[in-house]
């Protein structure tokens, strides 16, 4: 009995001299908020992700509608937000522990607050849970720009070990706005959750990002609420979003938006059915989108009169020049002020002080190009930068700004830009290159352009000249850009000024250049560079010179060096890159050895070319790269870094010359 | 006499002709040698700041600016400040295009105003414009006054020539103070005398001027802004900061005001009194108590930085970093000393000018943003950097040697020298063993040690992960098809720091017939010093350094050296050695780099690229071997 009796005791015993935590060796987590468990406090590493510098324990939003009933329903959309983190590493402390909450400052409909924070770190010491909670003092409000907002708040006593937890109550009087739920980090995520009660008149759907699993769950309940002194029975439908043991989310190099592959829900608003009014309905199909972005102010747009119709040069008859012309003249007359728009500003203002923002200057283009008796349409499309253009469930948020597109009679289209006066037709700047646009009052289905397969961008180097026997290399390099590569060269020159940029030239190809020539065609579309260089290769004394078979490599490194990926690989144009060098041998050398030709490719839209020879005292080779496609998937990563691969090492091949024998 | 009114008439109107003063803001009036290599000219721009007292001042400024091209538009920004002791009283501004013809006006409601801080917070706003024009040249002429109550610790200083590629027309100054109350004036580039000075309703006002300053170009490896931009810095011999008053004769007297800040912000809890003889009663030497508390510091607080009203310039209490764990470099400074006092270790609070900041012998706050903790032991004085503990202690980091410090103490201040490490003792060094096989595959164990501020640069990586630190050592990878396969990184945190890293790598070297090709040095990445073109400033290089590397070959069987690289060159810039040994079936390939600090005359830049040229060269050396064709026979 004594004996039973102990060992019953036993446990209980034990646990009052023991660690607490070291009962506790599968993980424990908690998700109420002010409590902490053993578990979390001592642990030091996240198994699933040693190399993270936090993890996120649990990050629970809750948003319902708070009813203020009134003779009218006052309501506020509400969000309550708790999150605790566990600092493993001593590079997350200063990020975690100072926490910046950004939020809208704007007059009523649009106006959002922040309010209810409190925070407090937890530490072990001395086998002791202690609790630091932060005051009051330590939360600051900025204004960062007018209508924007920031909170700013420290948690105190954060060090490598602490558990930090804070919550906060979001509210807004834009009812028809939920925010997004990120459900990934750029550290992991243990446990998601978003709990969302919308009430009946307000209807959703509930959009899901990202590939981690996120489960979904949808109820309803039935409330009373007093609406004009009656009492109404409002049905409230539920949705509960959970992702568990989430990833982090780490950004990698040729990615242009990594944002879009975040796990993420993201609600969207399909209509408002208030009691008593008419309803409105947001379609989700592109020809609502239209409608909605037309009683937004878009259709204002199309009614501008063109300011310039006298100044259009009407000498020109072919359409490609007239419609450049136009382009040229639209540009000049009125400069970007750097803010992407679909909607135009105060037009007047526009035309009195030459600035106006995209949808501005674009809808002046379409103006005078309509004066010239062109068909131009707007092409709505996403920034790269913002992620890709959905094809179903559009919303206006996945428009940011325009293009135009010109029908000539010929049935072709050109499509221009106005905002980038380097930009020519059918060259766009690099942010609008997207793969999928949208014709303004285009077919719902087939209403869709590709914008980044415009144009031929090719780069040709010409490099001819010979070596001595000391290595010298002394030529002449002509090189000619078309289109998107003559844009961005004219981009690099004009930039920088001619002097930064030739000093940038030498410095990277390790050579000393004279006479620098830069020819621009009449369109812009073609830019030849000329110019003397003298580039040292590594020589013996005794006769031999190595020196790289393409003077200058278009591949130096392989760029895909990580032997991992996880999201797709996006280059900025296709384009076609070609080197070609004809080398006159030093009197008395032959060349000894020169590289194999390789020809190589992948995918089918990546193509490698080298081909050398040597013909008496003339070295000749040729290098050509073709990539044809802008974007890869992950899938096809283990294929183009081993192209790449095999690209750097052609480039970097080496002809050995020597003196005949 | 009509001819003689009209000559003189036309006199008077060649002579206005281009003064942006008087209104003329055509850009046809700007003189030839101020637009050349500019991005913008200032026509005209005037400062008139009057002191009425040393609790109130006020600041009229007018800046008209020509912007000849799309890098000039930074000049055409409006932007200032103001804080909770100063607010704008009033604002315009136009804009004018190439002929001068005024094309749109802005008020006090075009100013986009921010308060948004790096830090946690502060009183600071900032008024903002950014203006655009479609075409070039054009002008843009802003006019405002801020009122000043309280919070004036100095005059602002005159920087008539704001950046590099800007020539200026006329710049003004002109500093009015009470009958009787003395200034002092610093100056960088231009001269301290003003050029004329006038009594006016009780006020003495010096007025300063600069005139057709021609532009600067920046280049890579030049002297320092202060050493090549005009400014004058002022400072009033009385003054009075957030209702303290103080004087600013020398940095003594300074101290005194200073000491008043500092005075009761070491006030002890008792919890940390206790903390504190835990952690160093039982260590018998002073620097054993100064690395526990510097570690116990370190683990234990964090860099967060509010700077609002005095806050600005007074430490955070001790019980205030205590209750919260965090501070700014005052707090923290402030904090460490008092941990220090408790367990009788004399330390110092001292103010320095980091990063590009730099204090000197005229006493002014201007020249000083940062506090550090000095500790004088018995055998070496310990600079401590209270924000960034895991810095090595005793280790003085790059932004803060080198330079005066204005160390506190016996309720004065004294400035003393920071020296900086010579250039032999930041070196890089490797040593690498690489075994190649006959079809030029090799596999490599390197290790690169990093000293003293050369460890300085790689301190990040103590805490990195695997993939960061294959990324790193892969930047280090001189062959285009090497791969880094694992790294290990290892620092040794003493007082002369150093890290090695290493790391294995796999790469292939081209097989050419019965030739191979090795690249000599495979690891360091090139990097070398910035040239341009044409040569305008002397040449500065502020860090120099030593790369060592030995690397060992075993090359395959019946391959031996046909073609090694070799080069000896000494320059007043440094050495470049290249030395290739054959010992058997082992190719050893030994390197020698430095590169010395210094200022060079520019004269001499052709020498100095030619040695660059050097060094780039080594970096692309190459060993070429052949097999033995008797033994294939």
């Amino acid at each position: 009995m004594k004996l039973k009796l102990l060992t019953a005791f036993l446990p209980a015993l034990l646990s009052t001299f023991l660690p607490a935590w070291s009962q506790e060796t599968e993980p424990v987590f908690s998700r109420e908020f002010g409590l902490v468990t053993d578990y979390e406090l001592a642990m030091t590493r996240y198994d699933r992700d040693t190399t993270a510098a936090a993890v996120v324990i649990y990050d629970d939003s809750r948003v319902y509608y708070d009813y203020k009933p009134d003779n009218q329903i006052k309501v506020e959309l509400v969000m309550e937000v708790s999150v605790k983190i566990k600092i493993l590493k001593q590079e997350a402390v200063g990020v975690y522990a100072d926490v910046s909450l950004p939020y809208n400052t704007a007059d009523s409909g649009n106006r959002e607050s922040i309010s209810a924070i409190s925070a407090a770190s937890y530490n072990l010491e001395d086998g002791r849970v202690v609790r630091t909670e932060m005051s009051d003092d330590y939360i600051f409000t900025e204004q960062v720009m007018p209508g924007v907002g920031i909170v700013k708040f420290s948690i105190p006593e954060v060090r490598v070990g602490s558990v930090i937890e804070y919550r906060y109550t979001y509210r807004t009087d834009r009812l028809t706005h939920i925010p997004e739920f990120d459900f990934q980090m750029e550290i992991p995520e243990i446990y998601c959750h978003a709990h969302l009660e919308i009430p009946e008149f307000l209807q959703y759907t509930m959009l899901c990002y990202g590939d981690h699993p996120v489960r979904a769950e949808q109820t309803a309940f039935v409330k009373n609420v007093l609406f004009r002194q009656s009492q109404m029975a409002l049905a409230t439908n539920v949705y509960d979003y959970v992702a568990e043991n989430v990833p982090a989310l780490t950004g990698e190099d040729f990615v242009w938006n990594a944002e879009q592959y975040r796990t993420r829900i993201v609600p969207s608003l399909v209509a408002v059915l208030l009691p008593g009014q008419p309803g409105k309905v947001y379609e989700l199909t592109w020809g609502g989108i239209d409608k909605v972005l037309d009683e937004a102010g878009f259709k204002a747009g199309f009614k501008y009169k063109n300011p310039y119709a006298k100044n259009v040069d009407k000498l020109f008859t072919e359409d490609e020049d007239r419609i450049r012309a136009i382009h040229t003249f639209v540009m000049n007359a009125v400069k970007w002020n750097g803010t992407y728009s679909c909607l135009p500003s105060n037009m007047s203002d526009v035309i009195k002080y030459g600035m106006g923002n995209s949808a501005d200057i674009n809808f002046l283009l379409i103006s005078a190009l309509e004066d010239a008796g062109y068909e131009a349409v707007p092409v709505l499309l996403k920034l790269r930068s913002m992620g890709e253009m959905p094809i179903a469930h559009p919303t206006t948020e996945d428009i940011n700004t325009f293009v135009v597109m010109v029908r000539l009679p010929s049935g072709e289209t050109v499509f221009l830009d106005g905002t980038d006066r380097q930009s020519t037709p059918n060259v766009l700047p690099a942010k609008m290159r997207v793969s999928r646009a949208r014709i303004y009052g285009g077919d719902e289905y087939t209403g869709w352009v590709c914008l980044n397969d415009l144009g031929n961008n090719t780069t040709t180097i010409n490099i001819s000249g010979s070596v001595d026997s000391t290595g010298l290399f002394s030529g002449q390099a002509v090189i000619r850009y078309t289109d998107v590569d003559a844009m961005d060269k004219r981009k690099e020159v004009y930039g920088n000024g001619t002097e930064k940029y030739l000093d940038e030239l030498e410095m990277d190809g390790s050579m000393e250049v004279e006479d620098y020539e830069m020819e621009v065609s009449d369109g812009g579309d073609c830019v030849v560079e000329t110019y003397k260089l003298k580039k040292r290769f590594a020589s013996t004394g005794d006769g031999l010179v190595m020196m790289n078979a393409c003077i200058m490599p278009i591949v130096g490194k392989n760029p895909f060096a990580d032997p991992v990926r996880t999201l797709p690989v996006e280059f900025d144009a296709a384009e076609r890159i070609k080197v070609q060098c004809s080398i006159a041998l030093p009197e008395g050398y032959a060349v000894e050895q020169m590289p194999e030709n390789i020809r190589c490719d992948a995918y089918g839209s990546l193509k490698y070319v080298y081909m050398g020879r040597a013909v008496g005292n003339i070295f000749t080779s040729m290098s050509e790269l073709s990539i044809g496609e802008v974007m890869y998937g992950a899938d096809k990563y283990e294929g183009l870094r081993e192209f790449f691969g095999r690209v750097a090492g052609s480039c970097n091949d080496m002809v050995i010359i020597g003196k005949s024998l | 006499m009509g001819k003689r009114l009209m000559l003189c008439l036309c006199c008077i109107l060649c002579t206005v002709a281009g003064r942006a003063q008087d209104g003329n803001y055509s850009a046809a009036g700007i003189p030839e040698e101020l637009c050349a290599g500019a991005d913008a000219v200032m026509r005209y721009s005037s400062m008139d700041f009057k002191m009425k007292s040393v609790y109130e001042a006020t600041e009229r400024v007018v800046t008209v600016v020509t912007v000849l091209n799309g890098r000039g538009n930074v000049y055409a920004d409006f932007g200032c400040y103001t804080d909770m002791c100063s607010r704008i009283k009033s604002f315009k501004g136009t804009l004018y295009d190439s002929s001068g013809k005024a094309v749109r006006k802005y008020g006090k409601s075009d100013l986009l105003v921010s308060e948004l801080f790096y830090g946690l917070a502060s009183d600071m706003q900032y008024h903002i414009i950014d203006v655009e024009y479609p075409s070039y040249p054009y002008t843009v002429r802003f006019e405002y006054e801020i009122e000043h109550k309280q919070g004036i610790m100095a005059p602002p200083g005159f920087y008539p020539v704001q950046g590099y590629r800007l020539g200026v027309q006329r710049a003004e100054y002109r500093l009015s103070l009470p009958e009787g109350a003395e200034y002092y004036v610093y100056a960088e580039n231009m001269s301290p005398d003003p050029v004329s000075s006038e009594k006016r309703l009780g006020l003495v006002c010096d007025t300063y001027v600069l005139e057709n300053f021609k532009p600067v170009d920046r280049e890579p490896m030049m002297p320092r802004d202060t050493e090549v931009l005009p400014r004058l810095i002022f400072s009033c011999r009385d003054f009075s900061y957030h209702g303290i008053p103080g004087n600013m004769d020398s940095w003594a007297s300074y101290a005194e005001w200073q000491w008043k800040l500092l005075d009761g912000r070491d006030a002890m809890p008792e919890e940390l009194k206790k903390k504190v003889h835990e952690l160093t009663d039982s260590v018998p030497d002073e620097l054993g108590k100064v690395r526990a508390l510097y570690d116990y510091l370190g683990q234990t607080t964090r860099y967060v930085l509010i700077a609002i009203g005095i806050g600005g310039l007074q430490p955070m209490t001790a019980q205030e970093v205590y209750d919260n764990k965090f501070g700014d470099c005052k707090g923290l400074t402030n904090y460490m000393k008092t941990m220090l006092d408790e367990c009788g270790i004399e330390s110092y609070y001292t103010e320095i000018g980091s990063g590009k900041k730099y204090l000197n012998d005229f006493a002014s706050p201007y020249f000083s943003n940062h506090a550090i903790l000095c500790v004088p032991l018995r055998n070496d004085t310990l600079w401590i950097e209270c924000t960034a503990p895991n810095l090595p202690l005793g280790y003085v980091h790059t932004d803060i040697a080198d330079r005066k410090a204005l160390v506190y103490h016996d309720r004065t201040a004294t400035l003393v020298d920071i020296p900086a490490y010579p250039d032999s003792v930041n070196t890089v060094t490797t040593s690498a063993e690489v075994r190649v096989a006959a079809d030029g595959t090799a596999h490599a164990e390197a290790a690169r040690t990093y000293a003293m501020t050369c460890y300085e640069y790689t301190m990040s990586l103590e805490h990195a992960e695997q993939k960061q630190l294959v990324d790193y050592a892969a930047t280090i990878l001189n062959v285009p098809s090497g791969k880094v396969e694992s790294v290990v990184y290892t620092p040794d945190k003493s007082a002369c720091p150093s890290a090695v890293l290493e790391f294995d790598a796999s790469m292939s070297f081209p097989v050419m017939g019965d030739r191979m090709i090795l690249d000599a040095y495979p690891f360091g990445a090139k990097i070398l010093p910035r040239l341009s073109r044409n040569r305008v400033h002397d040449i500065v290089i502020e860090d120099g350094y030593r790369m060592i590397d030995t690397v060992r070959f075993r090359v395959p069987a019946g391959y031996r050296a046909e073609v090694v690289p070799s080069a000896n060159v000494e320059t007043p810039f440094g050495r470049c050695v290249v030395a290739v040994e054959e010992c058997g079936d082992e190719i050893v390939a030994y390197r020698f780099l430095q590169l010395n600090s210094g200022r060079y005359p520019k004269d001499m830049y052709g020498e100095f690229k030619e040695f660059v040229d050097r060094i780039g060269g080594s970096f692309d050396s190459k060993i070429v071997l052949r097999r033995d064709t008797d033994e294939n026979d």
